[in-house]
């Protein structure tokens, strides 16, 4: 659909010799031409390294059968992700001229497998959004619609995948954010189960949330990708220690699959089409579909707000003008911490600054931080008896399809709430992903959202890839 | 508040609670791999995660662990199998992170206690705990730097209970807990360079009253006398106060080490709200019990180095110093002798070496640690500025033991050898001290000691025996007090 071919396609025809990476980068370097100036998907491009390597790659073989490799694959990187040598901006002034003096353990992986990384994508400051508006680099436009957002805050990766900017990218996913802006361009958004990705070099937002994950063409090539960056790393202690299970994309389901119906996020739905779109391929293929209630998913944007901006607080207090990005110096410590925090963050950082730090302070902390905490822990509960029944959850991705540019840009609550089906899974810690239902609604694509119990990534891709090709 | 009292009816009560932090003695920092090496340039011993840069995790240090779990063991506090690690917030430039990661809730030990030598008395230690140093900044008149190198540097916190009542108290109490520490491996505890940090906690209260006072917290303590300085201070203010019938407000003072005064640093209604939090970036940290028994094995009896007359040093083993005392008062040795032995490493390997040479005990304290100790404090030199090896003070022992050296000669030629690196035996013939054994000299010097003292001999022949020593001592002086008195004796009997 964007005119590029997948990473499994184009990984096949480089070994075939069938195709060059240069090729691929021109394909990609003329979408940007074409696109970029309005989409405003990437805030760094490194065209001529991408050339470059891509010579390479073409000068040298492309070893066939190893997987997983992605020599000469075109990549794009949400620029949260550090990349040595190159600026990590998190779209925000206050990161302005910082350079990263080291690879993400994600970018680690990928550089020694292969790819090529094309650039560095926009998102909503500091990935706290869910339209990539808050960007301190402007807006991203859905190359869908462009009079749409893309949704975010991983909302450039998902934007130049969409236009052909690139043939896959990674995001990050605190609360959702690469699996709604995967549903809103009609994109594959796979968030795995919190440890199994490293966020060694992701900037952190909220840590006991953050995810990095793929977003992609197809789930194959988000199975490709999740292979190559995951595993334990011993430079982040939270990941697990197990490598991830072998996969097998036979694209059957296996024999007595249960689906359980998420009836919570069906019922507050307001638009039945999405709910339509979503439910179609399990109705046509046959799949036995179960209802299951969690109550709990109700609350549960309140609680991750209040987790997320908590540590939101913290996370970001190391932003103070002193060792590195915008320091705007003043007459006196205080009033350079004041004046380069104030000048350098957005509104929403901000906003997530204060009231994360009001739900930390003493006689505060336990109605706010400690309930939200206590809320997560019987969520999780919830799904483990949701599991009993059924092997995978399905659900909307997102409450809506892409809205309006500016739509919400007034009214942080609505934009809160676009967070309602995603957020749970990731309070949960649970893999979780978006593949984009068959109808449109309205012309825009919706979301499909399967989540399976932890750890259980490679059996939800695997499932994933078998409801995509119904 | 009754204020008719008059500053003579009422007798006050301290009480001190006292936080030590620690520096851990590992080779790297405690959440990064970076050397600990706070003497370096500035800011060489950094890396992305130590100056807190975007992205960065945590990774726990394992050897800092095992000495953190050392003290607490030495201590005697129970171990949580499970502890967790907490961020606490506050701005400051030598504060990359912007939050502390220590532990809050759940310690890596707590409920321990350590007793005051001399004193008998046991003082509650509350919690020990783990975490990372902040940076070091220097202020100029213009501008301030800040040294990253200390950033991360692995500390142990140990918190007692408010159970310490006098100066004389935590006195020993910091004493006695340095030198466990240091004993232990666990830190080098040099309280100049900020390894053993003391922040006391004091409130007074008069005699009998149950409830505690208002407290004043010290920082900025970096030697013992600072400490105690400091603590009284603390004490003649606040009862200066409560005489004057004033409140009590609960503050943080700096010790002013120039100006030997408190400086408030902050009071309670200004202060930090630190916003502890779980720490998101690092799983709780769990202590296996076979580690615990693994760490207890290294904690050697004092007994089994001491009949083998070497000391342990290998890493693995240590003997807690309160052990060690009283092995050595079982083995008769004087309080203050086992002092030095217990405090002072340097004098304790000497001492054990004078053992391994079959010097006796008894021996090796008086040559040791009254005299040439002695010779040294006159001196004013250290043990290391003393060159005298062991074997040489094996030699003069000898020499003495044989019969070859007086006492008075042993310590003429003791005082000659210390700074000059000459043999005993050498400068004792240069000096011409060697005992005078000689038959025929010694007699010669008695027949003439008895023929000036004939009203002396008179009276021992009728039986006054104890007068021998007189004649003992003459016979000496004439020798210049190189003779064997046991032998002159023997002469004099015999003539008389």
């Amino acid at each position: 659909m964007n005119g590029l071919p997948t990473i499994a396609e184009l990984a096949f025809a480089l070994d075939q010799g069938d195709a060059k990476a240069v090729e691929v980068i021109a394909e990609i370097r003329k979408n940007i031409e074409t696109h970029e100036s309005d989409v405003n998907a990437y805030v760094n491009l490194y065209q001529n390294e991408a050339t470059a390597q891509a010579k390479e790659a073409d000068a040298g073989e492309y070893p066939a059968g190893k997987t997983p490799d992605l020599t000469g694959i075109p990549i794009a990187i949400k620029d949260n992700i550090c990349v040595r040598g190159w600026p990590c901006t998190c779209a925000s002034r206050i990161l302005n001229g910082f350079l990263s003096p080291y690879d993400a353990t994600v970018v680690k992986r990928l550089k020694a497998a292969g790819a090529i990384i094309v650039g560095k994508t926009n998102l909503d400051e500091f990935a706290m959004g869910a339209s990539s508006e808050t960007s301190a680099c402007g807006p991203v436009k859905n190359p869908l619609d462009m009079e749409r957002v893309p949704g975010g805050s991983s909302g450039g990766s998902a934007a130049a995948v969409a236009y052909g900017g690139a043939v896959a990218a990674l995001g990050s996913d605190t609360g959702g954010s690469v699996r709604q802006p995967a549903a809103f361009c009609g994109l594959v958004g796979f968030r795995p189960s919190y440890g199994r990705i490293s966020r060694y070099g992701l900037v952190a937002f909220a840590s006991s949330l953050d995810q990095v994950g793929p977003i992609t063409q197809t789930v194959e090539d988000a199975a490709i990708l999740y292979s190559v960056i995951a595993g334990p790393d011993p430079d982040d202690s939270t990941t697990y220690p197990q490598e991830p299970e072998e996969m097998d994309l036979t694209g059957q389901i296996p024999r007595g699959t249960k689906v359980g119906v998420m009836k919570e996020c069906f019922t507050d739905l307001q638009d039945r089409r999405i709910a339509d779109a979503v439910m179609r391929p399990f109705a046509d293929a046959g799949i036995e579909l179960v209802e299951v209630s969690l109550p709990l998913v109700r609350l549960s944007v309140a609680a991750y707000h209040l987790l997320a901006m908590s540590e939101v607080s913290s996370n970001l207090a190391r932003y103070d003008g002193i060792r590195y990005g915008r320091r705007v110096e003043k007459l006196g410590l205080k009033d350079t911490y004041f004046t380069s925090r104030g000048q350098g963050f957005g509104d929403e950082v901000k906003r997530r600054i204060l009231i994360g730090t009001f739900g930390l302070s003493e006689g505060y902390i336990d109605a706010y931080y400690n309930t939200a905490l206590r809320y997560r822990a019987a969520l999780a509960t919830q799904y483990e008896a949701a599991f009993e029944k059924a092997d995978f959850l399905l659900s909307p991705t997102a409450p809506t399809t892409a809205f309006k540019l500016g739509e919400r840009t007034n009214d942080p609550l609505a934009m809160y709430l676009s967070d309602v089906f995603t957020a749970p899974a990731a309070l949960a810690a649970l893999p979780c992903i978006s593949i984009p239902a068959k109808d449109t609604v309205d012309g825009l694509p919706a979301g499909i959202q399967l989540t399976a119990p932890r750890w259980k990534d490679s059996q939800l891709l695997e499932f994933a890839h078998a409801v995509e090709q119904i | 508040m009754p204020s008719s009292k008059s500053e003579h009816d009422t007798s006050y009560e301290v009480v001190i609670g006292i936080e030590v932090h620690t520096q851990l003695a590992t080779r790297s920092k405690m959440f990064c791999r970076c050397a600990v090496d706070t003497d370096a340039e500035p800011n060489t011993r950094v890396c992305p995660i130590c100056l807190g840069l975007p992205g960065v995790l945590p990774q726990t240090n394992d050897a800092a662990i095992t000495l953190g779990i050392k003290a607490a063991l030495a201590l005697g506090c129970e171990v949580n199998l499970e502890s967790r690690w907490a961020r606490k917030h506050y701005f400051s430039p030598d504060l990359p992170k912007g939050y502390q990661i220590t532990q809050y809730d759940y310690p890596l030990a707590e409920h321990g206690e350590l007793e005051l030598p001399g004193l008998g008395k046991k003082i509650r230690i509350r919690r020990v705990h783990l975490e990372e140093d902040a940076g070091k900044l220097t202020h100029g008149s213009k501008e301030t730097l800040v040294d990253f190198n200390r950033c991360g540097v692995p500390l142990a916190e140990i918190v007692s209970e408010p159970d310490i009542r006098s100066v004389e108290e935590a006195d020993a109490y910091l004493k006695e807990l340095r030198l466990i520490l240091k004993a232990l491996g666990v830190s080098d505890a040099e309280m100049e360079r900020g390894h053993f940090r003391c922040e006391p906690n004091i409130s007074v209260r008069p005699v009998g009253q149950k409830e505690l006072g208002v407290r004043s917290e010290i920082k900025n303590l970096n030697s013992f006398k600072a400490v105690r300085e400091g603590i009284e201070r603390a004490m003649a203010d606040q009862i200066a106060w409560l005489e004057q019938g004033r409140e009590i407000v609960q503050t943080t003072y700096l010790w002013d080490e120039k100006a030997r005064e408190l400086r408030p640093m902050r009071v309670k209604e200004t202060s930090a709200d630190y916003r502890y939090f779980p720490e998101p970036d690092l799983p709780p940290l769990i202590v296996k019990e076979t580690e615990i028994e693994e760490i207890k094995k290294g904690f050697t009896r004092a007994s089994v180095t001491v009949s083998q007359g070497t000391t342990v040093t290998g890493s693995h083993r240590f003997i807690l110093p309160a052990e060690k005392r009283k092995e050595w008062l079982d083995k008769g040795l004087k309080k203050q002798y086992v002092e030095i032995l217990v405090t002072e490493p340097e004098w304790e390997r000497y001492f054990m070496q004078l053992l391994n040479k079959e010097v006796s005990i008894k021996e090796a304290s008086t040559w040791l640690l009254n005299e040439a100790r002695g010779v040294m404090a006159e001196r004013k030199e250290t043990l290391s500025q003393f060159k005298v090896p062991v074997k040489e003070m094996t030699t003069l022992i000898g020499l003495l033991r044989d019969g070859k050296l007086t006492r008075p000669g042993a310590k003429e030629l003791l005082a000659a050898m210390a700074g000059q690196g000459k043999g005993a035996r050498e400068l004792m013939e240069e000096m011409d001290l060697g005992a005078v054994s000689d038959e025929g000299l010694l007699q010669e010097a008695a027949k003439k000691v008895l023929a000036q003292n004939p009203d002396v001999c008179q009276k021992y022949r009728k039986g006054k025996t104890g007068v021998i020593g007189f004649l003992v001592g003459q016979c000496m002086s004439q020798m210049r007090g190189k003779a064997d008195p046991n032998a002159v004796r023997r002469t004099l009997e015999k003539l008389l």
